[in-house]
């Protein structure tokens, strides 16, 4: 007897029979992956065949002051002269601008101080330092969806300060939920997202007062949104219900009573037709609004550190405003460049003549010395994202030789020596210290542990583009089907600047990059990429984000800064 | 082929092997896994486009696989969620849903047949995702619960349960009329 399975099997192997794919698929593939590999990797040894014999470029010459620092406002000390090496941040706070981690979440903390609270008795929810029990109560005990489960394998896709986890049900992703707080823990909820299902008012954190009117989109299908009102201590506080589809905008209202909640929630879920279960959730956090209070100002974007004018500024990304100058050097002092990651500083001082470069972290109001002056050139200083690994560059002062200097915080430096003549610059280092340089034409990344120059693997430009002006970084930490090297960057062809990301051999489209603008620097953090770059030769230097899901569908936002000239921002 | 990757500490011997694998990959796959993305992705025009990124992507990923002869299982799951990828940026772009497969001629000489197989490929493309890869996965890709499970990414109760509510939602449609 036939079963329904035979019988299923039998039919989709006869519907496959009629899908015949082309001759083509192998040549196709083949040359994708020839392209890829033929014009993305060369050898290192090609590298110095073809750099410029020029060593790095750092300040040079020589007189002997030491450098020191000002007392920055907010009471950083002058940093003492016995070099500590890099710091690692704490896991806790944003020092340099003191924000509260916890201040735009949802659930179950909305302060740094119950975070801390938290941290001293952890009796009440012992499972807040876990980031898929944290999301597995959000759904269970403050959605009341009993019926989704949170999957414990899935990794974090893209390293912000809000970290994704996939919600998964029987019908597979329902929502990506966004979870956040200190590296250390506790972890809170932030809000759940879904591309299909959108909330176009209220906006994230807006205050909100009843009744108050829901709007939003659907993507496709018929589905009747069940919306809810869900007070941070898990009170439903109103609910109504909004039939939405077909790509039209949806509308639902919402009224309560109750004035005894600050923070809260608003859930929209769908289900199955079919079986009830779970199809899609959004979460949007609100807040509520007082009477009498002003109109709500929107929230601030991250904040990153770069060079202008000599000294460090720290600068809002939503408005390219400065917020609080980090560093103040005084004389003949200049800094001439800076990482900035999880709160910590890490930036080069140098002498306007001389060999006396040094090098010097911030980190919680307290500046500490990495590498003291007078002994070497030094330069492009870079932070990993997490803030625990320094790289940067050391010349002799008499030029004979050079070393990549890598260092984790609390161990030793590990230097590779640079082979003469080649013109390096540090681009990156990851959070396993894995480092990225310039060399000439490409460039080249060491595994973390390298202690060699010929065990770093070169990656060069495309036929037809040259990186001569280009800039490259590690991508997001690798993932199931990622290589453990993914890069980012822009390269210069024939037809203008363009980004690639090596990680799935694809380009991105530019914005409004063009074959005039010149990339100088990227930066990979919170807020998605930072980027740096000229329209003119000597023009103003701009600088926008690459914010979205990068790097699969990134866009290009309009320039935060368009006529300073901030150099190496970092965030 | 072509080499022309020589870096140092092994990479050279790494991809060569990586293409001379995905070739032998290439030669008894290729067909029934852009089958499959036909099915996942309900969009036979864009099927080999989706298995033609899933080889480039496991070849670009060769060095970091932790077990390289599990390579075809690595292959599938990449199908599996290119697929889900494709699908899911097709939603927000054209704002629909995919359609499902065309109509084609039948190979049947039965008309009853031609209906009932268009009906359950219709009802195939109404299953929830997850349910519709489990099914295809089984019966068409003839996995096991567990290999279904890995493609999945998933586990093999979830398999189970996935796969008895699709049969439950297709089987009205694949039993005898008498």
């Amino acid at each position: 007897m036939t079963t329904p399975e035979d019988k299923l099997a039998a039919l989709l192997r006869e519907q496959a029979e009629t899908v015949v794919p082309s001759g083509g698929g192998l040549a196709t593939i083949q040359a994708r992956v020839a392209r890829k590999r033929r014009t993305r990797w060369v050898l290192p040894g090609s590298v110095v065949v073809t750099a410029a014999a020029v060593a790095v470029l750092l300040a040079v010459s020589s007189t002997g002051t030491r450098s020191s620092l000002q007392q920055v406002p907010g009471g950083t000390p002058e940093p003492s002269g016995s070099p500590v090496g890099i710091v690692e941040p704490s896991p806790t706070t944003d020092p340099l601008v003191g924000k509260d981690l916890y201040a735009d979440a949802t659930w179950p903390f909305t302060s740094q101080a119950q975070a801390e609270a938290w941290r001293k008795d952890r009796s009440s929810m012992p499972w807040a330092g876990d980031k898929v029990a944290v999301a597995q109560h959000f759904v269970d005990d403050f959605l009341g969806l009993t019926d989704v489960t949170v999957d414990p394998q899935c990794p974090e896709c893209f390293e912000k300060s809000l970290l994704g986890l996939g919600m998964k049900s029987h019908e597979g992703s329902i929502g990506d939920l966004a979870l956040g707080g200190a590296t250390a823990g506790p972890f809170s909820v932030f809000n759940v997202t879904l591309d299909g299902l959108t909330f176009t008012s209220p906006s994230q954190f807006e205050q909100v007062s009843s009744p108050l009117t829901v709007t939003g989109n659907i993507v496709g299908v018929d589905e009747n949104i069940a919306l809810r009102l869900i007070a941070s201590d898990g009170r439903t506080l109103a609910s109504a219900a909004a039939p939405a589809g077909s790509g039209a905008p949806w509308s639902a209202t919402l009224s309560w009573s109750q004035s005894d909640w600050s923070h809260a929630v608003v859930v929209g879920v769908t289900r199955s037709a079919k079986d009830g279960s779970v199809n899609r959730v959004v979460a949007q956090p609100v807040q509520r609004r007082l009477p009498g209070a002003p109109s709500p100002t929107p929230s601030p974007g991250p904040s990153f550190a770069g060079v202008e004018a000599g000294h460090v500024n720290l600068y809002d990304s939503a408005t390219g405003k400065v917020l609080r100058q980090l560093t103040y050097p005084h004389g003949q002092l200049v800094d001439t460049d800076a990482s900035y990651a999880a709160g910590s500083l890490l930036w080069l001082r140098a002498q306007q003549t001389g060999c006396n470069d040094g090098l010097y972290q911030l980190v919680e109001n307290r500046a500490t010395t990495v590498v003291a002056p007078g002994k070497v050139h030094l330069g492009t200083p870079r932070l990993s994202r997490d803030g625990r690994w320094g790289a940067w560059l050391e010349t002799a002062c008499d030029g004979s030789t050079t070393d990549l200097a890598v260092q984790k915080a609390g161990g030793s430096v590990r230097r590779i020596s640079v082979p003469h003549g080649i013109l390096v610059r540090v681009l990156d280092v990851d959070v396993a210290g894995a480092v990225l340089i310039r060399t000439g034409d490409a460039v080249t990344a060491f595994e973390s542990g390298a202690t060699s120059f010929s065990e770093g693997v070169s990656t060069g430009p495309e036929s037809g583009c040259t990186m001569t002006d280009a800039v490259v970084i590690f991508g997001p930490p690798s993932r199931p089907g990622q290589p453990a090297l993914g890069l980012f960057g822009f390269e210069r062809c024939a037809n203008g600047v363009r980004m690639f990301n090596n990680s799935d051999g694809t380009a991105h489209p530019n914005g409004p990059l063009t074959a005039a603008d010149q990339v100088l620097s990227m930066s990979l953090g919170s807020g998605g990429m930072l980027v740096s770059y000229r329209q003119t030769a000597g023009g103003p230097v701009l600088v926008a984000t690459y914010s979205g899901n990068v790097p699969a569908e990134a866009g290009f936002s309009q320039p935060i800064i368009s006529d300073g000239s901030v150099r190496s921002p970092s965030w | 082929m072509g080499g022309a990757w020589t870096g140092t500490g092994g990479a050279a011997v790494a991809v060569e092997t990586a293409e001379d694998r995905l070739t032998e990959l290439y030669t008894a796959h290729y067909r029934s896994l852009v089958r499959l993305a036909a099915f996942l992705t309900g969009d036979r025009d864009n099927a080999e486009e989706v298995e033609q990124d899933a080889y480039v992507k496991v070849h670009g990923s060769w060095r970091g696989l932790r077990e390289p002869d599990k390579a075809e299982a690595y292959l599938r799951t990449a199908v599996v969620n290119l697929s889900w990828s494709r699908l899911r940026r097709r939603q927000v772009a054209a704002k629909h849903l995919p359609e499902p497969l065309r109509d084609v001629a039948s190979a049947e000489s039965s008309a009853m047949r031609t209906v009932q197989r268009e009906a359950v490929l219709q009802a195939l493309h109404q299953l929830p995702r997850r349910q519709r890869e489990a099914v295809v996965l089984r019966y068409y890709g003839d996995l096991s619960e567990a290999q279904t499970a890995d493609a999945m990414g998933c586990s093999v109760g979830a398999v189970k349960s996935h796969t008895s509510r699709a049969m439950a939602a297709l089987r009205p449609l694949l039993e005898d009329p008498s």
